[in-house]
């Protein structure tokens, strides 16, 4: 098998997955620091009458809601209220409550809600963490698009560079092709080899990620500054074992989709 | 075997090559096709296995219409019989062993198999030692009687030879010409073969056909 040509297979394999395994761990790293933030935030609504939690179940996906104690401010108050200030600060205050959501919201997401909660009956007020949606999760969310379009070019050039090469091959071996033709042979049997290539640098291609992720994975202390650091070790990115056969199943996917794509289009000329 | 009625043969529509050509090569014939350079007689043996389309009239080889064939039927009718080609048509990335192997393999004989009917023919053409080497390690003789094993190996009814010794010194010729000749006569197979000059004496009962200003005449 010509080494140059199991290079250029594996070559733009490697780097589609890479890129997806860039793209995956920031996926996971997003969702895990999504699911702290989520926690440590909330929604608070001011109302002037209680809360109806079905219809507010109807406006957003709603995981706790907690109201805040009214009794307990009245309680604290009253000592130092007349009976008349007291009966008129119980009428006028007013009903609050803390919501948690089951997804932490984008920005935008975060605006929209807000906005529908506004329709509310009784409302008075919502509260939102927009000022503290931080600066590290539109950071994340950022590099996730840009790792999506990426991967996404990375794949177009990668199909590109193999068909390619397959191209190259057919007019290397355009005699064997029609000496095999005249035997009776078809196309796919001609094309055996270039179809075991594909399938090879499919499995090379998984195994040389799958060792550089355990090399990078092993070796993070001496790869990262402390900053990443300190979010990966608290926001910890794994992968499953079946996570990884994706690896062979999208690097398998590119080689014979392309592979079988040439082979198509010969057939029919 | 071959049946052809008013078969005319031309490239992309422009003068027939062959012209309204009628003839009938029975089972078991050796039958040499022969004519001056350029009269047409390889288009002649390629619409044989349809290398080259028919223009109007019929033609059955082994029973296939070769007007119109279907792939599969294409591939079918190149699976039934043996070609022998005057530039051998050798893979030179195969073996010697593995170009013999090629027809059975497509065949669907497994590698055993194909292995061990490669040795014999190998045998039969007399370069047992030689199964390991390669095409461009062989002299132009030896290379051709590669080339008769791989169109023997799968047991066709049918051997068609486009000047199978067109490019040999005598001695290779000759060995070529016995292994056809064995073939018709003990295996029973058809021999079309295209050729400038039937070899002196050659022993055999055979049928001559002429192609003249692309017609074709049975001497």
């Amino acid at each position: 098998m010509n080494l140059k040509r199991v290079i250029s297979f594996n070559i733009p394999l490697i780097l589609t997955l890479l890129v997806f395994v860039l793209y995956a761990s920031i996926t996971k790293l997003l969702d895990n620091y999504e699911r702290s933030i989520n926690s440590d935030y909330s929604i608070v609504l001011v109302m002037n009458t209680q809360l109806n939690t079905t219809d507010l179940k109807q406006i957003v996906d709603v995981k706790e809601v907690f109201p805040i104690q009214r009794e307990k401010i009245l309680s604290e108050l009253k000592e130092d209220l007349t009976d008349g200030t007291y009966k008129m600060l119980e009428n006028k205050l007013p009903y609050f409550y803390n919501i948690y959501l089951k997804d932490f919201p984008t920005s935008s997401e975060l605006k929209n809600i807000q906005e529908d909660l506004q329709k509310l009956t009784g409302i008075k007020s919502v509260e939102t963490f927009s000022k503290n949606h931080d600066e590290v999760y539109s950071l994340l969310l950022f590099i996730k698009t840009v790792t999506l379009i990426l991967f996404v070019s990375i794949i177009i050039f990668t199909f590109l560079i193999i068909n390619n090469q397959v191209l190259i091959w057919f007019y290397e071996h355009q005699e064997r092709l029609d000496i095999i033709k005249l035997h009776g042979g078809t196309i796919f049997y001609g094309a055996k080899p270039i179809i075991k290539l594909a399938f090879l640098s499919a499995l090379i291609s998984t195994f040389i990620v799958i060792g550089t992720y355990y090399i990078i994975h092993t070796k993070q202390n001496y790869l990262f500054n402390p900053e990443i650091l300190h979010i990966l070790k608290q926001h910890p990115v794994t992968f499953e074992l079946y996570e990884i056969s994706y690896l062979f199943i999208l690097a398998f996917l590119i080689s014979t989709i392309t592979v079988f794509g040439v082979l198509i289009k010969h057939r029919i000329k | 075997m071959i049946l052809a009625n008013e078969l005319s043969l031309s490239y992309d529509g422009s003068k027939d090559i062959i012209h309204n050509g009628k003839f009938h090569i029975k089972a078991g014939d050796f039958v040499f096709i022969t004519g001056s350079s350029g009269s047409g007689k390889s288009t002649l043996l390629k619409s044989f296995y349809s290398d080259m389309k028919i223009k109007s009239g019929a033609l059955l080889v082994n029973k296939y219409n070769l007007k119109n064939i279907s792939n599969k039927k294409l591939r079918d009718l190149r699976k039934s019989i043996g070609i022998i080609y005057q530039d051998y048509k050798l893979i030179k990335e195969y073996t010697v062993e593995e170009n013999i192997m090629l027809p059975l393999k497509i065949n669907g004989y497994n590698d055993k198999v194909s292995e061990s009917q490669a040795r014999k023919l190998l045998k039969h053409v007399k370069l047992a030692n030689i199964g390991k080497m390669y095409p461009n390690e062989l002299s132009g003789g030896e290379q051709q009687r590669v080339g008769v094993a791989r169109a023997l190996a799968h047991n066709p009814k049918l051997i068609i030879a486009d000047e199978p010794t067109g490019n040999l010194d005598d001695y290779s010729a000759d060995v070529v010409w016995s292994l056809l000749k064995k073939a018709n006569e003990q295996l029973g197979i058809t021999v079309v073969v295209v050729t400038h000059r039937i070899p002196d004496n050659f022993g055999l009962a055979f049928r001559k056909f002429d192609i003249l200003s692309g017609d074709i005449y049975e001497s």
